[in-house]
């Protein structure tokens, strides 16, 4: 089901991701959004370091994975409970900011975006 | 004046008051400085007006360490010097070069770079470049389609560059120098050894020799070795009528501590917010002046780095972007000092590029090509081979090394890129394989700027350095060096600008 609305949102391009929404794993929504490096670095080239990401990260292969750990970091990048959940942008830039970044490919990517992009392949495949 | 000293009889004695051996970048200058003075300037070059192959070849050397270009290929050996086939990239040396600086061992200048800059400012006339102004804010101001990326400059901030048309020194000065009359230039006039009063403490004379063995001596009060590091180095090491281990190396100093910079593509970018880039871009023999990017001194010092710069260009089609020595191989930099003997010529400039926003928009992704110093390394040497040239001169071994510092340092410059890129929002950055294992290891494709530097440095301390502060060798009252070898440090600048500014100074010097 979660994968269902996920996916329901992707079109033929990346870009379409946009529309797609994910669900954490107590169902909240959890806003994955187009991969932001999509516009620069086009579709495939995102769907190459999401395949990378994957590759490289065994504990997050499934969609439902990938979406777990994103709510995580969006709760975690929450200065307090009442705060309104980060943006998957907003999170991005806190990942760069605290040093929460991996290498996909030689890229240095925020983790979080790296998981959009793996998120953005597996809704592609 | 001119003499071809082919022409000499053996045994003839030529006397001056300053000889200086080698006419390129740092000779060519300080002898335009002696023009119309009172001192008779004896200016030596080993080459004639053209490149010669015969001449070219003594260049040739043994390179036993990390492999690098081929030693005759890199240097030109004629009127002129390598200004024959430069690129005219010029920048000053930052005053964190000058520092001694705890986490970069042997680091620290005998001056500072504020006593450079009154030089720095004569050099930029020789060199035909624009005013002696290096704040980026002045060159944006200069044009408006250059616009800053929105950098946090309390990390990374811009280092302007300028470039040269590329000057050729041998074009340009010849007329000068042969019509000065008190400066007697003689071409094909190599030198083979330098000779000594009896303590080595004093030049007596420089000798000349032909290939077929006449011999010339040159005879002045002061004596200005100037001839690329290199070769300053074979010439101070076969000097060894007086001192066995060869003259101004009491200390075993001479040849220590080569420098090169690690002038190479390191990984690449992807800009987010296409915006113009035109204070960054650059078409070679067309663009002005540019900005590079490089740590803040504090993030130097936090991170304990190494001073470098990198560089935006343009990011090939495809593939991977070759290391500078791969793609430019010895015949093509053979082909561009033809083309452009004495001026750029159209053929050679690059094609203009467009870096306004729209276009970036099309085409985001750039190299990042980084210009490193690396750590003085006394391991990193020069000595002589046992071969010797077509005229006795036993030829250079060459040993080029690296160290983790070196390593560490352009890992630590690039990721601090990637995370200032990424949380501005500027891009994403890409590291080359071997750039991101935090190791030792360099690639075979290590690459440098065919910049020879060090191996004869500038220290107040004779245990440490050949030359003192006024790049008088330790210990020789009368003989100095010249040229890209008395660098303690390399920063990340182009040296020909230091160079040329150096040996303002030390004409200066001379003439007091």
């Amino acid at each position: 089901m979660k994968r269902r609305r996920f996916v329901s949102g992707v079109g033929t391009g990346l870009a379409m991701i946009a529309l797609g929404v994910g669900c954490d794993a107590e169902g909240r929504p959890v806003p994955v959004g187009a991969p932001v490096l999509a516009g620069a670095l086009g579709d495939a080239m995102v769907r190459q370091l999401g395949r990378a990401y994957l590759a490289q990260t065994p504990a997050e292969q499934t969609v439902d994975a990938l979406q777990r750990s994103v709510a995580r970091a969006m709760r975690r990048a929450q200065p307090h409970w009442w705060s309104p959940t980060p943006s998957l942008e907003q999170l991005i830039v806190s990942d760069f900011e605290k040093g929460h970044t991996i290498f996909v490919d030689g890229w240095m990517l925020s983790v979080n975006e790296a998981r959009q992009c793996a998120l953005a392949t597996l809704a592609t495949t | 004046m001119h003499t071809d000293a082919r022409a000499l009889e053996n045994g003839a004695i030529i006397e001056g008051d300053v000889c200086i051996v080698g006419a390129g970048a740092a000779g060519i200058a300080l002898a335009l400085e002696f023009i119309g003075k009172q001192e008779r300037v004896i200016l030596l070059e080993g080459g004639g007006f053209d490149r010669e192959d015969a001449l070219q070849s003594l260049y040739r050397g043994e390179i036993v360490g990390r492999a690098y270009y081929p030693l005759e290929s890199a240097r030109l050996h004629y009127f002129g010097g390598t200004t024959g086939h430069w690129g005219g990239y010029c920048a000053p040396l930052d005053p964190i070069d000058f520092e001694r600086r705890s986490w970069v061992p042997h680091s620290g200048w005998p001056i500072a770079r504020h006593q450079l800059d009154p030089f720095y400012a004569r050099a930029h006339a020789l060199l035909d470049l624009g005013p002696y102004d290096y704040a980026p804010d002045f060159w944006v101001q200069r044009d408006s389609r250059r616009r800053f990326l929105p950098l946090d400059r309390a990390i990374v901030h811009e280092k302007m560059w300028q470039f040269s048309p590329p000057t050729r020194f041998g074009s340009k000065y010849r007329d000068a120098l042969v019509r000065a009359s008190n400066v007697h230039l003689f071409t094909h006039a190599n030198v083979v050894e330098v000779d000594t009063n009896e303590s080595a403490g004093v030049v007596e004379a420089v000798r000349v020799r032909h290939f077929d063995g006449r011999e010339v001596r040159v005879r002045a009060k002061r004596f200005v070795l100037a001839c690329s590091t290199l070769q300053n180095v074979r010439l101070l090491l076969a000097s060894t009528a007086r001192v066995t281990t060869g003259l101004g190396n009491q200390h075993d100093t001479v040849g220590r501590y080569y420098m090169e910079h690690l002038e190479m593509p390191a990984g690449a970018t992807v800009l987010l917010k296409p915006q113009s880039m035109y204070l960054y871009g650059f078409d070679f023999g067309i663009t002005k002046a540019r900005a590079e990017l490089r740590l803040s001194d504090a993030q130097q010092r936090a991170l304990s780095t190494l001073n470098a710069t990198v560089a935006f260009e343009t990011a090939p089609e495809s593939g991977s972007m070759a290391s500078t020595f791969e793609a430019t191989p010895p015949e093509d930099i053979e082909l561009f000092r033809r083309e452009t003997r004495d001026s750029m010529t159209n053929e050679m400039r690059s094609p203009e590029s467009r870096y306004d926003a729209e276009s970036i928009a099309r085409r985001p992704r750039f190299a990042l090509v980084t210009r490193q110093e690396q750590a003085p390394n006394p391991s990193s040497r020069v000595t002589l081979s046992a071969e010797r040239d077509a005229l006795g001169v036993p030829r250079a071994r060459f040993d080029w090394q690296l160290t983790a510092l070196d390593k560490r340092s352009m890992r630590s410059l690039f990721t601090t890129l990637g995370r200032e890129f990424g949380r501005l929002g500027i891009g994403r950055v890409q590291l080359r394989d071997w750039l991101l294992q935090d190791d030792a290891y360099w690639p075979p494709s290590v690459s440098g700027g065919w910049h020879d530097l060090g191996a004869t440095r500038m220290h107040d301390d004779p245990r440490d350095g050949v030359v003192d502060a006024n790049c008088r060798v330790h210990g020789v009252s009368n003989l100095h060096l010249a040229g890209g070898g008395v660098f303690p440090t390399a920063g990340s600048a182009n040296p020909t600008l230091t160079i040329v500014a150096l040996a303002l100074r030390l004409a200066d010097h001379l003439r007091t």
